[in-house]
């Protein structure tokens, strides 16, 4: 065990490409240590993009087992990090596509939307007033964080894809436009629509839970 | 909607565009900017900028990280590889020595068999007249009775024409110089697809089964990876039907196994059971 711990220890200090390089020599140690280098940043990407624990981790693994046989072949233009992201990102994809034909991601409940039609409809009137609590307490409530995450779910798929990979993996612009294999504008708009229908979304769903719990305070 | 929001004018008059507001909060924008400047001293861009880092909090919140994900995800990945090298371990089934020695006993059962030209052949004519000619081995034949196969052609049986499904073209014809000796069919099929339209790969197939008799409840789908796995239980005459189906509606048969597309005549009864595996990949690669 310490020896196994010694090994790992020594592993930790080589940079990605030299433990590449020792993985394409057969060093199992060596690929181990990429797994726990990336594991966790993939898994948030992962989950971000399935809203599936038990998807997010399998899709994880099986990036890795399809890195692992494709390991010799990789010729490092660009980083480890990178195209392991882009393995899980197209089977995180391919997950998605067969769940949501199958209807199992919709496991995320979305409360208060008796919304009037025409509320909301501009979004500078809805910046949440001052004097009122603050976006960080509403979001100590649970029930808003309800609403925030059926939100995210209503986002286009390819805005949620670049939010995910900015406030989940917390990558660079340029980094999700290599990832993406778009142009940095693109990422940069994508993100900006996405936060802002977000918000949209986020705020019709307030107005109409402020409404129920005036409604329920008349009633009492 | 989305255009709306894209080109929704600056809030105040001074404020930049969204897109500036949304790229200072990921340090992404040049702070020697004059919209650098505003952003952090105009109090409606930092309501928007609060508004931002509401939902990163949220967002963070709604996907915790497991404990011990990337030691469990290591083991994970270890026992998937090391179950990939058994199964390739088991393909070899033998141990050298071993190997050695089925290479001898098969050699031998060959001479044998073709030393005493112990291979009858026999001779047909198929309905287009063309005559055909087929092997039947029978050197066991005078201590055990032969397994009759049948061996109809089902070449009568292709042309049936089937209930048009909505939207489906029909079964193609098979090309003049289609192959016309029978061919067996294995009683398990592995078949490697790919799909033009992988996102409707999996109804597209499950239409096409349908056409042919299998309901949708008697395919157990899976998917594995890029691999959308399909498993059912058919007969010859719908297995046949069923890979011409697909070939003509957006699916390309990789596997060389029988029964392929523009196959005509095949061995056994149409009613013999199959164990047919379709495995398609999705991704094309």
């Amino acid at each position: 065990m310490a020896n196994i711990a010694k090994v790992l220890t020594e592993e930790q200090g080589k940079d990605d490409r030299s433990l590449v390089a020792d993985s394409k020599a057969g060093k199992e140690k060596a690929f181990d240590e990429l797994i726990l280098r990336h594991a966790s940043k993939l898994y948030q990407m992962t989950a971000g993009l399935l809203r599936n624990q038990q998807d997010a981790e399998e899709v994880v693994q099986d990036a890795f087992v399809k890195a692992h046989r494709a390991i010799r072949e990789f010729r490092g233009d660009a980083s480890f990090e990178t195209w392991i992201r882009r393995i899980a990102m197209n089977l995180a994809r391919n997950k998605y596509m067969w769940n949501k034909r199958r209807g199992l991601n919709v496991n995320l409940s979305i409360s208060g939307t008796d919304v009037p039609p025409d509320a909301g409809e501009d979004i500078e009137e809805l910046t949440i007033p001052d004097g009122g609590p603050g976006p960080d307490k509403i979001l100590e409530n649970e029930e808003m964080q309800a609403i925030i995450e059926g939100a995210f779910e209503k986002l286009p798929d390819t805005l949620r894809e670049a939010m995910v990979l900015r406030h989940l993996s917390e990558m660079s612009y340029e980094e999700i436009a290599a990832l993406l294999e778009c142009r940095v504008g693109t990422v940069k708009s994508r993100i900006s629509r996405g936060r802002e229908l977000l918000r949209e979304i986020i705020e019709n769903d307030s107005v109409g839970m402020g409404k129920k719990q005036e409604t329920l305070r008349k009633q009492e | 909607m989305k255009e709306e929001i894209k080109n929704k004018p600056p809030q105040a008059n001074h404020c930049p565009q969204l897109e500036s507001i949304s790229a200072f909060f990921d340090r992404e924008l040049d702070p020697s900017t004059a919209e650098y400047s505003h952003i952090s001293s105009c109090p409606k861009c930092q309501s928007r900028l609060s508004s931002y880092m509401a939902i990163d909090k949220s967002l963070k919140k709604s996907f915790p990280t497991p404990d011990g994900l990337a030691e469990n995800t290591m083991k994970g990945v270890r026992a998937k590889l090391e179950m990939e090298k058994r199964r390739g371990k088991g393909k070899l089934l033998f141990f050298p020595l071993l190997r050695v020695a089925a290479l001898f006993i098969i050699g031998g059962v060959a001479f044998y068999i073709l030393g005493h030209g112990l291979f009858e052949r026999k001779t047909y004519k198929n309905p287009e007249g063309a005559q055909i000619t087929e092997k039947h081995g029978n050197a066991l034949s005078s201590k055990f009775e032969p397994v009759s196969t049948g061996n109809l052609p089902l070449d009568s049986l292709m042309n049936v024409n089937f209930g048009e499904a909505a939207g489906m073209p029909p079964i193609p014809e098979l090309p003049e110089n289609a192959a016309q000796a029978p061919v067996p069919i294995a009683a398990q099929v592995l078949h490697v697809w790919t799909a033009k339209t992988p996102a409707n790969a999996e109804s597209q197939f499950k239409t096409l089964a349908k056409k042919i008799g299998i309901n949708e409840n008697a395919l157990k789908i899976s998917l594995d990876g890029a691999h959308l796995k399909i498993f059912c239980q058919l007969s010859k005459k719908q297995l046949v039907q069923l890979v011409r189906l697909c070939a003509a509606n957006g699916f390309e048969l990789l596997s060389p196994q029988a029964p392929q597309p523009e196959q005509k005549f095949f061995t056994g009864s149409p009613s013999d059971h199959v164990q047919y595996l379709a495995d398609i990949v999705l991704d094309g690669n």
